[in-house]
């Protein structure tokens, strides 16, 4: 019987795929180009500054318009909007030649769920929706995990679904659906942070605002 | 988010982590994606980590850039597998190794789940102690070594039981 490495560590080193040292450093023209395209870029994310999406403000006016992230809400502004907003959908969206596989191509406009963001949120909760009218929805709620302690509750954002603008916000809002809710300032995030009950993410966030 | 110190300052010291961090992060994405995918989480990461500078640990740099690229892979892959159409091509999870590795090793790091196979990947190819991969993970250092613990021992066990069949199979092969 063949025995197993005294050290298993070392011996997946001898599996790495990659040597570091065969990739383009920092100070390679592709690496200054991203570095000039990040800092060019505006830093302002904070996500309790979020405003809702509306509707009527994009249809038929993508062109004019500028998509503002800002952490995990989405909102948009015309052109005549302050100038100095930030527009944070820049070069580094990820791109992929197939809008199947690959990273998700919204990323660029929606701040990367994580924990850290999300315990920061006002409200979230376990909660089925019963009504979705106009921006507006309600919701059972299951269970709060932070926030509220109604039974229902009503929050705005239902434009925030719908996958016009994020894979990861890609279902549609039905009365029945079980969804893992949360958000700011009266307005749930989309951007993958509300989501689809999982078992799984509910413990997680249990924890998170435990 | 409050910005410490003025623009030029912000840039210094996001050049210094740039420079710092932009090869072993190339490096965390490539283990795990496509080269093209790759690239784009690196950036995605950097991108991230200017916006939130403030919040990067001066201490844990790296592993905290590895986490944000660990929840974006994951909010990826859930939001993915809603996608049914793709479920089969990813779930997949991309385990690239080094084509001239151990085979047995290969193949008992294989059968070990997701979470296992990462715990090992980010101690032996990103080379991070156990309160750097809870870092990564976000969970507590003792959380993190003890997952590594049962991670390195679940290996061994595969490794075990692998080893007598292969041997078996290249005996027959060597016999044919």
């Amino acid at each position: 019987m063949a025995e197993p490495p005294e050290d298993e560590i070392a011996a997946l080193r001898g599996l790495d795929p990659i040597d570091p040292a065969s990739l383009p450093s920092a100070d390679e023209p592709e690496a200054h180009a991203l570095f000039e395209r990040i800092t060019m870029s505006d830093t302002m994310t904070e996500p309790a500054a979020a405003k809702p999406r509306r509707r009527g403000l994009w249809i038929g006016a993508a062109a004019a318009v500028a998509v503002l992230a800002i952490g995990g809400g989405v909102y948009f502004a015309t052109d005549d909007d302050d100038g100095d907003q930030p527009v944070a959908a820049d070069d580094t969206t990820p791109e992929t030649t197939d809008d199947t596989v690959g990273l998700d191509p919204s990323l660029g406009m929606c701040i990367a769920y994580d924990l850290e963001t999300l315990a920061s949120n006002q409200f979230a909760f376990d909660g089925t929706v019963t009504a979705v009218e106009g921006d507006d929805i309600t919701f059972d709620v299951n269970e709060w995990y932070k926030g509220g302690d109604a039974d229902s509750a009503t929050y705005g954002g239902a434009s925030g679904f719908g996958g016009l603008t994020s894979e990861s916000a890609s279902f549609t809002l039905e009365p029945g659906m079980r969804l893992l809710v949360t958000g700011n300032d009266g307005f749930v995030w989309s951007c993958g942070y509300t989501q689809p009950y999982d078992e799984a993410v509910a413990a997680e966030w249990a924890g998170v605002f435990a | 988010m409050a910005q410490d110190g003025g623009v030029d300052e912000r840039r210094a010291r996001f050049r210094a982590l740039f420079d710092e961090s932009y090869q072993p992060l190339l490096a965390y994405a490539r283990r795990r994606c496509t080269p093209a995918d790759a690239d784009d989480l690196a950036a995605e990461v950097l991108t991230v980590a200017w916006r939130r500078l403030d919040d990067v640990p001066h201490d844990a740099a790296l592993p905290w850039l590895f986490g944000v690229a660990h929840l974006i892979l994951a909010n990826q892959r859930r939001s993915t597998r809603r996608r049914l159409a793709l479920v089969e091509r990813l779930e997949r999870e991309p385990s690239p190794a080094a084509p001239d590795g151990d085979p047995v090793l290969l193949d008992a790091l294989a059968r070990l789940s997701a979470d296992d196979q990462e715990d090992l990947r980010l101690a032996a190819w990103e080379q991070l102690r156990a309160s750097e991969i809870a870092v990564v993970l976000g969970c507590s250092g003792n959380a993190a070594a003890l997952r590594l613990s049962r991670a390195r021992e679940r290996l061994r066990n595969a490794v075990t039981e692998i080893a007598p069949s292969r041997t078996e199979a290249d005996r027959k092969d060597n016999d044919g």
